[in-house]
């Protein structure tokens, strides 16, 4: 169970990706820009972000969603609301992008 | 919060443009940071991609977009776009003027009128008169003089005490108030017609034998001897306030329709006659005896009983009782003189009307023996 500071602050701390997922539906928040788009998978960042384990770093941070048939639905003040069949959600940092 | 008139809406001119070049991703991502609205983001390949956008981000994404990128307007929609699609079919809006004309312009004209709240007036009088001030079916509205109407209805009746003449649409309403003018008078004819009570006075003069009031004051007893034509019921009842009121001094009197039973004990007096003799009687073998015979006692007897029997089927009203009977004979000449006296026990009380004007003198005109006289009787 999260107090309620804990969750105040996640609320109001933009750099951190906040995403709403449905079956046929993404809500990504916070996004600072669009990295890849096709109809398989959208790729957004949501710029830079302090990061402490192992060693505190800055870092981007990029979320992916990835399924079928893709729709942008509405791209309007840093907010994508995504349709299509979701598969999944990805939250990546540059590590992980050089990984894969 | 971006200005309202960029966001996109069923209100909103948007177009739905075609995107062309090379990483299209970059250039949505320089839209999405320069707060352009985009829709329906669909993409068609890797190079090419279709979305609806306002016709004010478009001027903005061609711009962000430059030379690299080709941006097609494929439709576009919005009460703009719209009006120019109709209007470029000058039919189809001239049809619809044309309803719409024709819509107004008919409503324009009277339908129907509802004319309520007269009672003596005929409905027919007052359409006359909305008539001749040209409110009738089809009349032409605007031309109709509303006030000068209500004043012509006031004019040409005047029992009216309120005239209400309005209008909703097509159909116009008359809604009046009148006085009882006509009805007045006719009621009060009738009120002055029924100003008039009813006495129970006596049919026969006679002794009171029992009397019964069932409305009014009874002016007799029994015992009492009482005239023919004389009150025994009155209608007209003095009412003695109950309070020490100098001003109402004598009271008021009351009127009724008298109504109640008198019997009363009437003395008949009559004679009858019959022959003295019979004629030419015969024995039994045929023979005559004697040229006449006397009667008997007995016989006129009977033949006065059979008198009496026939005369009182023929005087005494159904629920008469004879109660005394006295038959006196004298023998004259030829003649029997019969002199019957009869007491018959009958209902004497017939009602008789009596002006209401006329109650001074029946009231204040009471005799010695407490009986009350009409005047002229």
């Amino acid at each position: 169970m999260m107090k309620i500071g804990e969750e105040i602050s996640r609320d109001l701390d933009f750099t951190r990706p906040r995403v709403v997922v449905t079956d046929d539906m993404v809500l990504l928040e916070n996004v600072a820009g669009i990295v890849m788009l096709s109809e398989q998978a959208i790729t957004v960042s949501h710029g830079l972000k302090h990061v402490k384990a192992p060693q505190k770093v800055l870092t981007q941070m990029y979320t992916t969603i990835r399924g079928r048939n893709l729709v942008i639905r509405e791209i309007y003040e840093g907010r994508l609301l995504i349709g299509g069949t979701i598969e999944k959600a990805e939250f990546l940092q540059p590590s992980d992008l050089r990984e894969n | 919060m971006g200005e309202p008139s960029r966001r996109l809406s069923f209100y909103s001119h948007r177009i739905f443009v075609k995107i062309e070049g090379f990483r299209l991703d970059r250039l949505l991502d320089r839209a999405m940071k320069a707060g352009l609205e985009l829709r329906s983001v669909r993409m068609k390949g890797e190079t090419e991609l279709t979305c609806w956008i306002s016709r004010a981000d478009l001027r903005k994404l061609q711009k962000l977009g430059k030379s690299a990128y080709r941006i097609t307007v494929l439709q576009q929609r919005g009460p703009v776009p719209g009006a120019k699609s109709i209007l470029a079919r000058p039919a189809f809006v001239l049809g619809v003027l044309l309803a719409a004309t024709f819509v107004v312009f008919q409503s324009f004209f009277i339908r129907s009128i509802e004319v309520s709240g007269y009672r003596g007036i005929p409905e027919e009088a007052l359409l006359a008169c909305l008539a001749e001030k040209g409110i009738y079916k089809g009349a032409f509205r605007p031309d109709i003089d509303w006030e000068g109407t209500e004043q012509a209805i006031y004019d040409a009746f005047p029992q009216v005490t309120w005239v209400q003449l309005v209008y909703r649409g097509q159909k116009v309403w008359l809604n009046l108030s009148e006085t009882d003018h006509d009805l007045y008078q006719k009621e009060e004819k009738e009120r002055t017609k029924r100003q008039v009570y009813t006495n129970i006075v006596a049919s026969h003069s006679g002794y009171i034998d029992t009397i019964y009031p069932y409305y009014g004051l009874a002016l007799a007893e029994p015992g009492d001897y009482v005239k023919k034509g004389q009150i025994l019921i009155t209608g007209s009842i003095p009412i003695q306030p109950t309070t020490f009121d100098e001003e109402s001094e004598g009271g008021r009197i009351y009127f009724v329709n008298a109504e109640g039973e008198v019997w009363a004990k009437v003395p008949y007096h009559m004679t009858f006659y019959q022959e003295r003799y019979h004629f030419g009687e015969k024995s039994s073998d045929g023979k005559t005896v004697a040229d006449r015979v006397e009667k008997t006692e007995e016989e006129a007897k009977r033949r006065a009983e059979q008198q009496i029997r026939l005369w009182t089927a023929e005087n005494l009203p159904e629920k008469a009782e004879i109660q005394n009977k006295s038959l006196k004979f004298s023998r004259s000449g030829n003649i029997i003189e019969v002199s019957v006296l009869l007491e018959v026990r009958q209902e004497i009380g017939i009602k008789q009307e009596a002006a209401i004007g006329e109650t001074d003198t029946d009231t204040t005109d009471h005799r010695p023996d407490g009986t009350v006289r009409k005047s002229g009787q």
